[in-house]
Parts: structure tokens; sequence; C-alpha cells
């Protein structure tokens, strides 16, 4: 099958320590969970009617986490959609699911081609025969031949997430601040300022996780802070606190709480 | 969210040539866990399971280009991995485009063996002598 570029594929089958909550970061990309065993309980932080549990769910870009609850045990399939791979496989523009917590029925009238993912996926037994049931889902999605993110709006996109201010992404597409602005509001349902601060504090977040992950140490939030394009670490801890909820430390206790036992530095 | 019994030991490749030889790992018995390509298509970052406890995380050397602090030569790897079937894994590996280096062959030291290269010519070999099992 073609590739889709822009897309993180993540077959996930972990036995947690104990049952409780995972917070979905904020992030330039729509989530699309199918999960395995289930439904995914997922909700706004902080907007308890929000919360729905669902065979599947897409999430579009949001400035507040997802509240996942779970019972020790989490399994399924996770993808993220850059927005022109949300185009490719969803065959909507990311602005369509901004915000919302929806299931693919929701969105099936424009997404026919991914109505079985969630029983074929059910039915197979093994991790390999899930991933294969994804990718043929995937395939037949790409098959559609959907119309693609503008060329233009796209390097627009690319050079924010990689960290340039609205004005110089602007200048390099040949778009005036406001049409851009304009644009990517359309494309994503954020401005492009939302959209450079999404990617940057997700950077940071897999910059976090990476370290734990190679050390199983906490991590030093100012070398975090200077390599993923923030000003310095009050920044990064500032901008955690807006998306997060929380400061960047008592966020890593709460996600990594094998981490107590040593020193976790103030965030 | 910490998952108690993920891999606490994993293989680090950088490949050339990402579609054969991740589709080389799954013909052997990985599973894909992680994918994570850029707007252009190219893996950036992707995990494959080994089911019965271990992993490998790999991306494209292209990408690698311009990193400096995790420089490795594509192709020269090796690992040993634990089948319950060698010659079953090794006539795997052949048909998916890997090249023999030895053919299985009983071991005096316990087990029967076997090495193929991946089609990015890194080195596996496998057997069911299970060190610590």
């Amino acid at each position: 099958m073609r590739p889709v570029p822009g897309l993180t594929l993540h077959a996930y089958d972990a036995v947690l320590d104990a049952p409780g909550t995972h917070r979905g970061m904020p992030s330039p990309t729509v989530t699309l969970v199918l999960p395995l065993g289930a439904p995914l309980d997922v909700a706004w932080e902080g907007e308890p009617a929000s919360r729905v549990h669902q065979w599947s769910t897409v999430s579009g870009m949001h400035t507040r986490p997802a509240l996942i609850r779970h019972d020790g045990w989490q399994s399924g399939v996770q993808l993220a959609l850059s927005p022109s791979a949300c185009r490719a496989v969803l065959g909507v523009p990311a602005a369509a699911v901004a915000g919302a917590l929806v299931t693919l029925p929701d969105l099936l009238a424009r997404a026919p081609w991914l109505a079985d993912l969630p029983e074929r996926l059910a039915a197979s037994r093994t991790p390999a025969e899930r991933v294969a049931v994804v990718r043929t889902g995937l395939a037949r999605a790409v098959a559609q031949d959907h119309a693609a993110t503008p060329a233009a709006l796209g390097e627009a996109l690319r050079l924010l997430g990689a960290g340039a201010r609205v004005a110089a992404a602007a200048e390099a597409v040949g778009y005036s601040r406001r049409r851009l602005s304009t644009l990517v509001r359309a494309e994503t349902g954020v401005d492009p300022q939302t959209y450079a601060r999404l990617a940057r504090l997700d950077r940071a977040r897999s910059a976090v996780v990476d370290r734990v992950r190679s050390g199983a140490t906490a991590p030093r939030f100012a070398e975090v802070a200077a390599v993923t394009g923030y000003a310095d670490q009050a920044h990064l801890a500032r901008d955690w606190r807006a998306l997060v909820g929380r400061p960047p430390s008592e966020w890593l206790r709460e996600e990594f709480p094998m981490l107590q036992a040593g020193p976790v530095p103030a965030g | 969210m910490s998952n108690t019994n993920a891999p606490r030991l994993w293989l680090t490749l950088q490949l050339r040539d990402v579609p054969a030889t991740t589709a080389w790992l799954e013909a052997i018995g990985f599973t894909e866990h992680v994918t994570h390509r850029d707007d252009t298509g190219v893996v950036v970052h992707a995990e494959y399971l080994w089911p019965a406890g271990g992993g490998v995380m790999l991306g494209a050397a292209e990408r690698a280009g311009g990193q400096t602090d995790w420089v490795q030569q594509p192709g020269g790897a090796a690992a040993y991995l634990v089948v319950a079937d060698t010659d079953a894994t090794f006539a795997a590996a052949v048909a998916a485009g890997g090249t023999v280096h030895y053919e299985p062959v009983d071991r005096d030291f316990g087990g029967r063996e076997a090495a193929v290269r991946d089609p990015d010519g890194n080195l596996w070999s496998f057997g069911t002598y299970a060190p610590g099992a």
C-alpha cells in the first residue's frame, strides 16, 4: 500500500500498574483511537458532560487534555494524523473534527471506507492481524484520492510545526498573515499561533518521554526547553500548565509513577 | 502510563531501505508497534516488537543526515533472536529477501542456530539457545 505521509500508527497493548487515568496531550494532529476489549472512556478534562464510552474515537485539535480512564489494561490501535493525513484517511480537513470526540459512525457519511474497522479489529486475534486490519482500512482510505491540503498551505503548516514564526511562514509561501490565518483555521480549526504552540508542546512531550524511556530517570526540563524551541524552562512550564492544566513535573509523576522514587525537578 | 511488561532493551537501526527491511522483520515474526511518518512519508521513527520479549527501534538513515548525536552505520548491526523453530524462521527469512550467512546448524553448546542478513545488510542470527530462560 501507499504509505500515508504524516501518519503515526501505534498498536498498544499495555499492562499497567493499576487502574487509573491517562491524559491525552493536546497535539497538532487528529487522533483516531480503536480500542480492543473495552470501549475507550474519554472526556475533555474539566468538562464531565463530554465523557463518552466509544469503540472508535476521533478527536481533533484541542487546547485541553483528554482524560482517559482505564482499568489497568489498555489495548488497541491509535493513529495520529497530521492535517494532510487527516484528509487522506478521513476525507475531511482536521478543522471538521476540531475539539470533537466523535465516533467513526458519526463521520461515516464521509468515511464509509472505515466503517467496519472496529468490528474487524475486534475479530483479530494477534497483534500482527490487528496491524493488517488497520493497514487494509488505510489502504482503502487513501485509494479514495481525497482532495489534498493545498501545497502552499501544507508547506506553511510544516514551517509552523517546525517552529517558524507566523510572519515568516506567511512570507515563505507568499500569503499575507491574515490570509494564512484564515487558511490555517479552515484547515485545522485552530489559528497559526495555536498550531505552532501545539507542535512545540508535542516536541517537548516527545522529548520528555524519550528521556524517561531511555534512562528511566527524571528529565531535565531546562534541557528539554532548549532543544524543543522554548525561550527557557519558564516558558515551557507556562505553556505546559496552560495546555495540560498542570506543571510538567506533576504530569510526569501522574504518567510515570515509577519515577516517584527519584527526585523530579520542579517544572 | 507505564507499561509493566514493556521491553527494557531495544536494538536501534538506521535503515537505507525501510519498506523492504520492515517487511522482512514482519516476515520473521516481528509486529509493528509504532510507525511515525513525516509529511513526505519518510519513516522518522518506528518500533517493532519481538512478541516473546524485545524490540527494535528504527528510522530512515536519510533522516539522520543532519543529526550528529546518534550516528550509526546502516547495515552494520548484529542481533541474536531466540526462536521456537530455527528452520522455520530461517525459511521465512530467506523467502522474504534475506541473504544466507549460514544455514541452520546444531551447536555443541546447545540449540540449533542459523544466520541471515536482512535486506539492509544487518546480521541476524537466531536459534533455540535461550540464555536465562
